[in-house]
């Protein structure tokens, strides 16, 4: 079992790089200068080249290295540097410098005081740790006179996929925080209306399924049937909508929007109407689900067998039918979470939900494409590792599953 | 012909298929007939004055907010709608089946690359992969579209049907590429291989035919999945533009109206329902006759 | 069985355990009673001066920072962190008088440095504010003493004080922006989250999407007049969800959508507040390129346009046909203009006579949302009615007006050749009480909103003129001239003035509606 775990842990590696490939790919497709919309339209030269090295869009090459002390700090965000070549260059003349610390910029870029018409690509660089360098009178290591260059897009796709493997997915462009940090704030709401769907598409697809099988064309199944037909047929978001105006405003039972604050009885009336938007499709085609695989295994020999046997009819459909109707049950639930995440998006907006998929819409109306496509990436992991799961429980629930696996 | 016309007396008697191929049979004349009779002219005029009058005897479904007639549109719009259906399941499944065939096929690594990449795509929620797609290829498209001169307006569709006929191929991928493997197991494949037929033909001849009942099946239960996402793409702002009318951004639009003029979205949101309705019909009807072993799908 | 059950149970908690509570901070049913709630549909993304943008980032701003001087309800101008202020030679030095005993919110006094810090943070181009070039006049900001301040501009300008009424003028503490610059980047703390202001409320917690929570500041110069004690703002951006809490009372106000004002209108808890709005929502002309460049082609466009109908029925009679830039409220307003009154013949006509007789295709940029969308769905097909056929692109609002900058020059004296620049765009334009406020962004050759590219010698001088008058008089004549130049030259279609709509709940009692949008809660009480 152990292995069998490690082993698809291992084979999810290939599948998450090319996930951040993808992700990648569409990002770099999308419309627009990246840094010139994260900074504004009125965005001086120098910072929009200090974001671009940040981004790895281009770097400095070449150089001097020196020492730069700090002699003084203007209004916290420009440092006057005095600037010493350590060896005997052409470029040996001591200077000043002023720097323009960035927003967030480390390696911090700037160009020399006396001389406005230097060209951009006449910088220094200074790499610092974040602490000693606004104290007057310290040494900082620096590069003068470097060069700027364009990277390829296979660097940059690195350079960001570093950021991606230490958890940084870059800068929200609209509030100008970490994306990382929006999306996780956001999460504990994603999940908890993914996870109360879902719980709430599982039991209306195992009672209405079971139902419906137990007592196959029934009035019950047939009727069960058409509504869970209508409600595979109805856009989400209209669905939402009208739930909201007959649950809430005709009928007010439910609140129409925003989340309860947790562990409340405000928690639960919030829930109601977006889970059922959202998890009613899935429940009504799981529910279709059970009632086709029950009532193949209602037809087989065993199970005839244990009911001709006497055996009290309720026990079996639960003992023998539901298990084995469990199998397929169970995968599609797992392949569902994938239309939940995806349906989240529209699901969170219809009700003002703030999760992960309002955050992702927002963001493209906003053009703000580090978070949607930090969205993207998230939410596909986030799928991967459910299938995952899914696969692992699915095989406990039928060894034979493994032991094919490893056979391969 | 009485292999057809069993089949054809067994689809009679499941009433569900029955009433899903009357419905899809009255949407496609109704997009044929909107194509012919119904000038897009007639659609995309307003008059402001009669502006979101209720149901009439005029205007059988009512007035819009700009005074157009929805009844019209309703009818006009499902050429677009259909168009979007079919020519995404036309796409996703060329695609797919293209892929699942090489792959299930050769096996090897041809299979290994494929079910990669498959596995990848896979990995995103289809929404989601169409909805990243649409926003952020489909505007460099249109510009592509308008750089060489042509109407933006005549293409709004399609990033929306790029966007979904890209999200939706890898699960034709990867179901073509399960039925490959067993009918390749099958007698007569090895047999044709036997007597010297090369791949092309062995493909062509012996396995897609063998496919053809389960893409029939997949590809119709799929028409209604595009025609569903292509309103929530409308809903999110990533439909199409307009004045061409999909049902999709015919029932968004209208949404602003919902409590007060509810004709609005109503009638475009009830010929979306009854269209996936009768697709599902359609497709179940046909999996229950065609291919008993995609009961789970 | 059993194995089962518990293969469920780890289905369905592994990923409940994963549920961490979230930081939603939970309120009291008292505190909520003691709080009024407003509902607001757009994106609020900042309340750092130098980076607002939207209007309705005004409204809200508002209630934390304060300008040196504002509007008030009745279009006068009052002061609010200034006491007086005047210029004795001529307008060029301005001299603020600034109200003693004032604390920001931190406690900090409000000082005069506060004030240079602030405008020359705004002024700083690596601020990047896209608000520097609206007081690029100042020369420097002198602090004579802790009250008073002196702005020395490099011509006479009589208006200087209008400017400082908007919202990039309000000042945060001096300490917020030391903190925003903070030298160690991990104790940075971000103006645009963390505003510290001298405002009546106090910015309590900030839940992106979900609340901006605000407390009265018990320090606040005017208290007795502030008797809210919470204040919350709600994200709603669904106008009908936005309606229906309304309706039920978890909102006690709300931005209502043109499309609900006549059932907000019938309902007997929620009585609807509307004011003119001080704004032109516009269709606007590429004036440099392309077939509106020629001053026919706008005028046919004009004819084509009916304002009246679309007012009367697309929007339910909510708004105001425009003939001029100036709502007809605004005392400059000039009534004796030329009318384009709706006459598709005669812009047939007039397309004829420009040599497009066989019709045009144009490309229209709108944005997404609401009164824009709807009105370049009515102004498209009206267009093409005479043979003008467009070919709409929409953009979110966050995007649009950024769009349009890749195509100005900083001068004004450049024009567009970029591919693919618009022939028309939506716009709409809060200018507020001052006819400058409209004037001089949207029409003085260059200015960062002129997106039609509009270059007129005669405008920029009669700018330039209106400045340095100090009589209102004279400065009315060259307002009065100027809406017949620029009405006569078309460079937009003068689509409508729309109106403030706000519904607001019984137990909401004293307010009274701005004609700007902005919300004023003094003397608002609740039940």
């Amino acid at each position: 079992m152990t292995t069998y775990i490690l082993r698809r842990l291992l084979e999810l590696i290939p599948t998450m790089l090319g996930v951040t490939i993808l992700t990648f790919a569409l990002m770099r497709l999308s419309p627009g200068d990246p840094v010139r919309l994260m900074l504004g339209p009125e965005a001086t030269e120098e910072s929009i080249t200090a974001k671009s090295v940040e981004l790895g869009y281009e770097r400095y090459v070449g150089g001097v290295p020196g020492t730069a002390r700090v002699l003084g700090i203007e209004r916290g965000n420009y440092l006057i540097l005095h600037v010493i070549p350590n060896e005997q260059t052409d470029f040996d003349r001591e200077r000043l410098i002023r720097l323009h610390v960035g927003e967030a910029a480390n390696p911090l870029v700037g160009r020399f005081i006396e001389h406005e018409d230097f060209p951009v690509s006449n910088v220094i660089e200074a790499r610092v740790s974040q602490t000693d360098v606004y104290q007057i009178g310290v040494d900082l290591d620096v590069m003068i006179n470097r060069t700027l260059v364009k990277t390829n897009v296979v660097t940059q796709y690195f350079y960001w996929l570093g950021g991606v493997i230490r958890g940084d997915l870059g800068t929200s462009i609209t509030s100008g925080r970490p994306v990382t940090e929006e999306i996780f704030r956001r999460m504990p709401a994603t999940i908890e209306l993914a996870l109360v769907s879902m719980i709430f598409a599982i039991l209306t697809g195992i009672i209405v399924g079971v139902l419906s099988a137990v007592y196959p064309r029934s009035i019950l199944d047939n009727t069960s049937r058409f509504i869970v037909f209508v409600f595979l047929a109805m856009p989400s978001f209209w669905l939402g909508l009208e739930l909201i105006i007959l649950f809430s405003r005709n009928i007010p039972l439910f609140p129409p929007a925003g989340r309860g604050d947790p562990w409340t009885p405000q928690m639960v009336s919030h829930l109601v109407l977006p889970a059922i938007t959202l998890g009613v499709s899935t429940g009504a085609f799981l529910c279709r689900i059970l009632r086709s695989s029950m009532l193949q295994v209602l037809s087989m020999d065993y199970v005839r067998t244990a009911r001709a046997k006497g055996l009290d009819s309720n026990r079996v459909i639960l003992k023998h039918a539901l298990k084995n109707a469990m199998i397929p049950f169970v995968t599609v639930a797992g392949l569902s979470t994938g239309a939940l995440l995806g349906g989240s998006v529209i699901v969170e907006t219809v009700f003002n939900w703030p999760g992960v998929g309002k955050l992702m819409i927002d963001s493209i109306r906003g053009r703000d494409f580090p978070v949607t496509m930090g969205a993207v990436l998230i939410l596909a992991f986030i799928f991967v590792l459910v299938n995952l799961l899914v696969d692992l429980l699915y095989s406990v629930l039928d060894p034979r599953i493994r032991l094919e696996g490893s056979a391969k | 012909m009485s292999e057809y016309a069993e089949f054809w007396r067994r689809f009679r008697r499941n009433p569900l298929a029955m009433v899903g191929l009357i419905t899809v049979v009255f949407i496609c004349l109704t997009a044929i007939i909107a194509g012919i009779f119904v000038p897009q002219d007639s659609v995309i005029t307003q008059d402001l004055r009669i502006a979101l009058n209720p149901p009439s005897w005029q205007h059988p479904f009512g007035t819009d907010h700009l005074g157009r007639d929805i009844f019209l549109r309703v009818v006009y719009a499902s050429r677009t709608s259909l168009l979007v259906g079919i020519t995404v399941v036309a796409i996703g499944m060329t695609l797919g089946t293209l892929l699942g065939l090489l792959s299930g096929y050769f096996g090897g690594w041809v299979d290994s690359l494929i079910s990669r990449v498959v596995d990848i795509m896979l990995a995103f929620p289809f929404l989601l992969l169409a909805i990243a797609v649409s926003a952020t290829v489909g505007p460099l498209m249109l510009d592509w579209i308008a750089s060489y001169g042509f109407d933006r307006s005549q293409f709004s569709m399609l990033p929306v049907i790029i966007a979904l006929g890209f999200a939706t191929f890898p699960s034709y991928a990867r179901l073509v590429r399960g039925s490959v493997l067993s009918i390749k197991e099958e007698q007569f494949v090895d047999s044709a291989r036997a007597i010297g037929v090369t791949h092309l033909p062995i493909m062509y001849k012996h396995i897609l035919p063998n496919l053809f009942g389960t893409l029939l099946v997949y590809g119709t239960l799929r028409v209604s999945t595009a025609i569903l996402a292509e309103s929530g793409l409308s809903f999110l702002g990533l439909g199409a533009l307009p004045p061409e009318p999909t049902w999709g951004n015919m029932l968004s639009d209208g949404r602003e109206y919902l409590l007060f003029y509810s004709w609005l979205p109503l009638f475009p949101g009830l010929a979306i329902l009854v269209t996936v309705l009768g697709f599902n019909f359609l497709g179940d009807g046909l999996r229950d006759l065609l291919d008993p072993r995609m009961k789970d799908l | 069985m059993s194995r089962f059950l518990s293969v469920f149970s780890v289905l369905i908690l592994l990923p409940a355990v994963l549920l961490v509570a979230s930081c939603a901070n939970q309120r009291s049913e008292e505190h909520m009673q003691s709080t009024l709630v407003f509902g607001y549909g757009d994106n609020f993304l900042t309340f750092d001066p130098a980076r607002q943008i939207y209007a309705q980032e005004t409204v809200i701003m508002l209630q934390v920072l304060e300008p040196l001087v504002r509007w008030n309800n009745d279009l006068v101008m009052e002061g609010v962190l200034a006491t007086d202020w005047y210029s004795e030679d001529g307008c060029v030095t301005w001299v603020f008088e600034l109200r003693p005993g004032v604390f920001f919110h931190d406690g900090t006094p409000f000082t005069a440095d506060a004030v240079k810090i602030h405008f020359d943070r705004i002024l700083d181009p690596e601020t990047a504010s896209t608000r520097r070039r609206l007081i690029e006049d100042i020369v420097n900001i002198e602090v004579v003493d802790d009250l008073t301040v002196v702005f020395n501009l490099e011509a006479p300008n009589c208006i200087f004080p209008e400017r400082l009424t908007s919202a990039f003028a309000t000042i945060p503490s001096p300490e917020a922006i030391a903190r925003h610059y903070h030298p160690d980047p991990s104790r940075r703390l971000d103006l645009g989250r963390n505003p510290v202001g001298t405002g009546p409320f106090m910015l309590v917690d900030w839940v992106p999407d979900v609340v901006i929570q605000m407390e009265r500041n018990p320090t606040y110069w005017n208290l007795e007049e502030i008797h809210l004690e919470n204040l919350e703002f709600w994200p709603i951006r669904e106008n009908t969800t936005r309606l229906i809490l309304l309706e039920q009372g978890v909102l006690d106000m709300a931005t209502v959508s043109f499309a609900q004002v006549n059932v907000a209108k019938n309902s007997d808890q929620v009585s609807l507040q509307t004011s003119p709005y001080l704004s032109i929502v516009y269709i606007g002309f590429n004036t440099q390129n392309g077939p509106f460049k020629d001053k026919r082609v706008r005028q046919a466009a004009n004819y084509a346009i009916n304002q009246e109908e679309m007012v009367e029925y697309v929007f339910f009679g909510v708004g105001e046909p425009a003939n001029s830039v100036l709502p007809s409220v605004l005392p400059d307003y000039n009534p004796n203009v030329r009318k384009y009154d709706y006459n598709p013949e005669k812009a047939r006509e007039l397309l004829r006579e420009a040599g497009y007789g066989d019709g045009i295709q144009v490309t229209l940029w709108t944005h997404e949302l609401g009164t824009y969308r709807i009105a370049a769905d009515a102004v498209v097909e009206q267009l093409r009615q005479v043979g003008i056929r467009v070919d709409m692109q929409i953009f979110d609002n966050a995007v649009y007006w950024s769009k349009f900058e890749e195509y100005k020059t900083r001068d004004g004296r450049q024009y567009p050749t970029k591919e693919g620049v618009y022939d028309i765009f939506i716009g709409g334009w809060v200018g507020g009480e001052a006819p400058q406020g409209y004037f001089e962004p949207l029409f003085r050759s260059g200015s960062y909103s002129n997106s039609s590219f509009y270059v007129n010698e005669e405008i920029d001088t009669l700018l330039d003129e209106a400045r340095e008058q100090d009589d209102p008089e004279e400065r009315r004549k060259r307002y009065w001239r100027m809406q017949e130049i620029i009405v006569e030259e078309a460079p937009w279609i003068f689509a409508f003035h729309g109106q403030v709509n706000i519904g607001v709940r019984s137990r909401v009692q004293g307010f009274q509606i701005n004609p700007s949008g902005r919300l004023f809660f003094e003397g608002v009480t609740i039940d």
